[in-house]
């Protein structure tokens, strides 16, 4: 087996069914009235940005908090398991839960919404692109939590500060460093892509390129990565 | 008894000092050796450092000053390699509870690189699930197992590594007599494979038959290490023999004739009971009880109780490992009442 972690995660939530309906049908929920609704473009698109980014990040900071609480990660680290290897799992199987698990309510944002043909590409890869970045900072997060709640309130504060940082929460770029952070974070293009979409209209964002945001996600998941030994460490040390 | 492997020691701790802030709690100044293939069983009580003990050994703590070598390279920092070689049963058992057993065992197994998971060819592990009794359940998930059928799987998963570093943190706790019969097996194997084998316990009744070697652990500190036989010889002390009697008739006289017997120490009365030492262990027995009954003194019950390693570790230290144990729970051999017949 190439990935033990992986395939252990990926059993847990096959073997969870309700858990696994229950996070597939939430953001369902919560993204039907807005789309069904009159809900104004911008506060949808920043609704949708929001639910999408805390469940990336939560995604993945509480499960490893959970296993850090259960000393299981202590266990995993005494079988000199690489830990690089752990958290690259880890990441790589938690984006693509959640981004199985999100599909349905970005489908149906797609399809009551009246966004372009190429919509239907980007916005899948954009969407994976912030879950890849979300569950990066769940593991910080993680890092520096020292409980459940205290993760559970970190991934709340973090995730909204990034999500201010990119631009979601006000209608136009801002000059300065502003602009040039909002760039940088990725939620951004998925939050342009889904305020298009919303908006029944394309270029809302003129500006829009994902590059410096696929960047940032690339650079942050090398050190994430890189740093697996010491984030793991501390990770086993909060946990006991 | 020891069977000593050739090449460095499997552990190699030298002053080694490891203490808690606040509690205290930990070890200190400790030097200790293990060979391959030798099973050296911790005794201690609570908060004595047995644990702290395994946890530096396994490389979960490393230690604050001294020098630790396992496996015949530095400790300090522990490589990956190292940790593959060294398996820990913990005290407690941790698993993935969604998983089947059979499935936990892959799992692990998977992390130290030795299976691959899903193959369904029988892989050593599966041979100690059998061992364990675990067979029969190992397709359902760890969460419907009751905590004796967690700790069988962790000590299978531990003995699956074939690890040459054996680790076991109070390994009979939960266990039944045939998952301690097999737990025995298992630390057998590890050691006649070449494996070393540490194990902390405070349950000084089954531990010493699986031991080589007794290490006895008091506030951190080691106060006495050797076989379990040679430790009872040097210092266990006498047999204690406890008479009761039909009467409480004892008189001075009658324990001056006592005390002049061949082999009698310490006689002591205390209503129906009398209480003695015995030098010659139970070759007393005989004529005590043949002046008894011409004393006119009836005999109701006998028990023996042979010096064991608790009072090695009361002799050493001034307290118990464990509670005394009661009348009941004593006798000629293990502890079982020995009634006299009239």
């Amino acid at each position: 087996m190439i990935a033990p972690i992986a395939w252990m995660e990926w059993t847990r939530a096959r073997r969870r069914p309700r858990l696994f309906f229950l996070n597939l049908a939430i953001p369902l929920i919560l993204v039907l009235p807005l789309t069904l609704g009159a809900a104004p473009a911008f506060h949808a698109a920043a609704v949708y940005t929001v639910l999408f980014a805390l469940f990336g990040t939560m995604g993945a900071a509480i499960p490893l908090l959970r296993d850090q609480e259960a000393a299981l990660l202590n266990r995993i680290g005494l079988t000199g398991y690489s830990a690089r290897r752990q958290l690259l799992e880890r990441v790589v199987l938690g984006m693509g839960l959640d981004f199985i698990q999100l599909l349905p309510s970005l489908v149906v944002i797609l399809a009551l919404g009246a966004g372009r043909a190429g919509d239907w590409l980007l916005a899948p890869l954009v969407l994976g692109l912030a879950l890849l970045f979300a569950n990066l900072v769940g593991i910080w997060i993680a890092a520096v939590a020292r409980s459940l709640a205290e993760g559970a309130l970190f991934a709340a504060v973090v995730t909204l500060f990034l999500l201010h940082g990119s631009g979601v929460f006000r209608t136009p770029a801002p000059e300065g460093w502003g602009a040039r952070l909002e760039i940088l974070i990725p939620y951004g293009p998925l939050h342009s892509v889904l305020l298009d979409v919303s908006a029944g209209m394309s270029g809302t964002s003129p500006n829009f390129s994902a590059a410096p945001a696929v960047l940032t996600a690339l650079v942050l998941l090398l050190i994430t990565v890189g740093l697996g030994g010491p984030l793991t460490r501390r990770l086993t040390s909060n946990g006991g | 008894m020891s069977p000593a492997g050739a090449g460095p020691p499997a552990v190699r701790l030298e002053d080694i000092h490891h203490r808690f802030a606040g509690s205290g709690g930990g070890v200190g100044s400790l030097d200790l050796e293990v060979s391959s293939g030798e099973v050296v069983a911790i005794l201690g009580p609570n908060g004595s450092g047995k644990t702290t003990l395994l946890r530096l050994l396994s490389t979960q703590l490393t230690p604050q000053s001294g020098r630790l070598s396992l496996l015949g390279s530095p400790a300090d920092p522990p490589t990956a390699a190292l940790r593959r070689r060294i398996a820990f049963a913990a005290d407690e058992a941790i698993h993935i509870d969604a998983l089947t057993g059979e499935e936990n065992l892959r799992f692990f197994q998977a992390l130290r690189g030795m299976a691959g998971l899903g193959r369904p060819e029988a892989e050593a592990g599966t041979d100690w699930m059998h061992v364990f009794g675990l067979a029969s359940v190992a397709d359902r998930p760890v969460s419907e197992y009751s905590f004796g059928m967690c700790r069988k799987l962790l000590l299978a998963e531990a003995l699956s590594a074939r690890p040459r570093l054996l680790l076991l943190d109070e390994p009979s706790v939960g266990l039944d007599p045939d998952g301690v019969t097999a737990l025995e097996e298992g630390v057998a194997a590890c050691a006649r494979d070449g494996g070393a084998v540490v194990l902390a316990s405070n349950e000084i009744r089954e531990t010493p038959f699986w031991a080589h070697r007794i290490l006895f652990l008091h506030a951190g500190q080691v106060v006495a290490s050797g076989a379990p036989e040679e430790l009872v010889a040097r210092f266990g002390g006498r047999t204690r023999v406890e008479i009761h009697l039909d009467s409480t008739n004892v008189t001075p006289g009658h324990l001056s004739q006592i005390r002049a017997l061949e082999g009698v120490e310490n006689v002591g009365v205390e209503g129906d009971r009398l209480e003695a030492e015995s030098s010659m262990g139970s070759r007393l027995l005989p004529e005590l009880i043949r002046y008894l009954v011409d004393a006119g003194l009836e005999v109701r019950t006998v028990h023996l109780r042979h010096p064991g390693l608790d009072d090695v570790f009361q002799a050493l230290t001034g307290t118990r490992l464990q509670p005394a144990l009661r009348p009941s729970e004593e006798g000629p051999v293990q502890g079982r009442p020995h009634p006299v017949p009239k």
